[in-house]
């Protein structure tokens, strides 16, 4: 499978709300997913499967890396990895952003007439 | 005390079902999943909700990243038909166990031979489909979900049979649509557009079944466990399998 360039191949869903998850703060894997959860209004849901699938292979590609284990004290006692932001992360989240404001940039000028969803 | 029983059931079951994951996956992932897994359903006991369709959801889509993660597994790709066929004659230990030591346990040789055909059979032409998938997972998914479906198609028919009882003749129309669909494959040339159509036609075909046999069989069909709703219910089973295997087939060749 060839691998895809982070910087320039559009991201997945999961890839985008893991990144953005980490954007401010490294987590660990449940953390990712409640704020993953909060970010998207529950519309994004994964399981532990598609989660560290997913966490797996941004790892393979750069895009995090795995940060020191530690406790998380709001939950119990039991030492967690945790993952954080690559810089090469950060630039793909970054691409990623401007892609979308490029789109909407591009929808905003349309005539109002066409385009029917107000923005 | 009953929701930390259930909890540390499903713990217990899930940390097994991880180990299905590839070595090297299993020893990164593993124990950050496992904990996941225990926080979601912390959460969802804290809140009162059920924990068995939690875990279920779980359990799911665990399932579906092994297959994943396994497909994606260079090592797979090193004499795989070798270590099917290992696997396959570790598993027949069991029923060679069963026949010395447990009661009403009598697998003949013919029952041997048939498992051994049915199982490896399976899992060679599975991994044949795979080398030809070039790194499709899609194609992968899809071609394994058929010969799944198809395998245990063939296995309940063997066993007890889903039209009456095992003996009912019309369980071999289910054969009959099985052969057409392995030399559909064949014929197609294993390509994934033609492909997902053989899918929808052994769907078709195999939600007729039940229909064509009420007309040879139905006193049987009324009279014989699971009843005719039991037999349609059963069937609609396995084509909504195969229905899906189509789906998947038909995005793999999109993704070509």
């Amino acid at each position: 499978m060839t691998k895809k360039d982070p910087l320039n191949a559009p991201l997945t869903p999961a890839v985008l709300h893991i990144l953005l998850a980490l954007s401010t703060q490294e987590r660990h894997g449940y953390g990712i997913m409640k704020q993953v959860q909060i970010d998207s209004d529950a519309r994004v849901v994964m399981g532990p499967g598609t989660l560290y699938g997913s966490i797996g292979r941004m790892i393979e590609a750069g895009l995090i890396h795995e940060s020191e284990k530690k406790i998380d004290p709001v939950l119990d006692d039991e030492r967690r990895v945790y993952y954080k932001i690559s810089g090469l992360g950060q630039k793909a989240l970054a691409a990623e952003l401007d892609r979308y404001r490029d789109v909407v940039t591009v929808a905003k000028r349309l005539s109002p007439n066409n385009f029917a969803y107000g923005i | 005390m009953a929701y930390e029983s259930a909890h540390n059931s499903y713990r217990y079951w899930y940390a097994k079902l991880l180990l299905l994951y590839p070595a090297p996956y299993y020893e990164r992932m593993g124990p950050g999943m496992e904990q996941t897994f225990n926080d979601l359903l912390r959460e969802r006991s804290e809140v009162g909700g059920r924990l068995l369709a939690c875990a279920v959801w779980m359990f799911v889509d665990t399932f579906v990243g092994i297959i994943k993660e396994n497909i994606h597994n260079p090592s797979m790709l090193r004499n795989n038909y070798v270590r099917f066929l290992i696997g396959t004659l570790l598993l027949l230990l069991v029923p060679l166990y069963g026949n010395s030591y447990i009661d009403g346990w009598n697998w003949g040789v013919f029952d041997f031979v048939f498992a051994f055909v049915a199982i490896y059979g399976a899992l060679a032409f599975f991994e044949f489909l795979r080398r030809k998938s070039a790194g499709n997972s899609s194609y992968s998914f899809g071609t394994g979900l058929g010969i799944a479906t198809s395998f245990l198609l063939v296995w309940i028919n063997a066993a007890v049979g889903i039209i009456g009882n095992g003996d009912n003749g019309t369980n071999l129309i289910y054969l009959i649509v099985l052969f057409y669909g392995l030399a559909a494959t064949i014929l197609v040339n294993f390509k994934a557009t033609a492909l997902s159509r053989v899918a929808f036609t052994v769907a078709a075909a195999v939600f007729a079944v039940p229909l064509v046999s009420l007309t040879f069989v139905y006193e049987e069909m009324v009279n014989t466990p699971p009843g005719i709703l039991g037999v349609f219910v059963l069937n609609t089973f396995f084509v909504v399998l195969f229905t899906v295997t189509g789906f998947i087939l038909r995005r793999a060749s999109a993704q070509r």
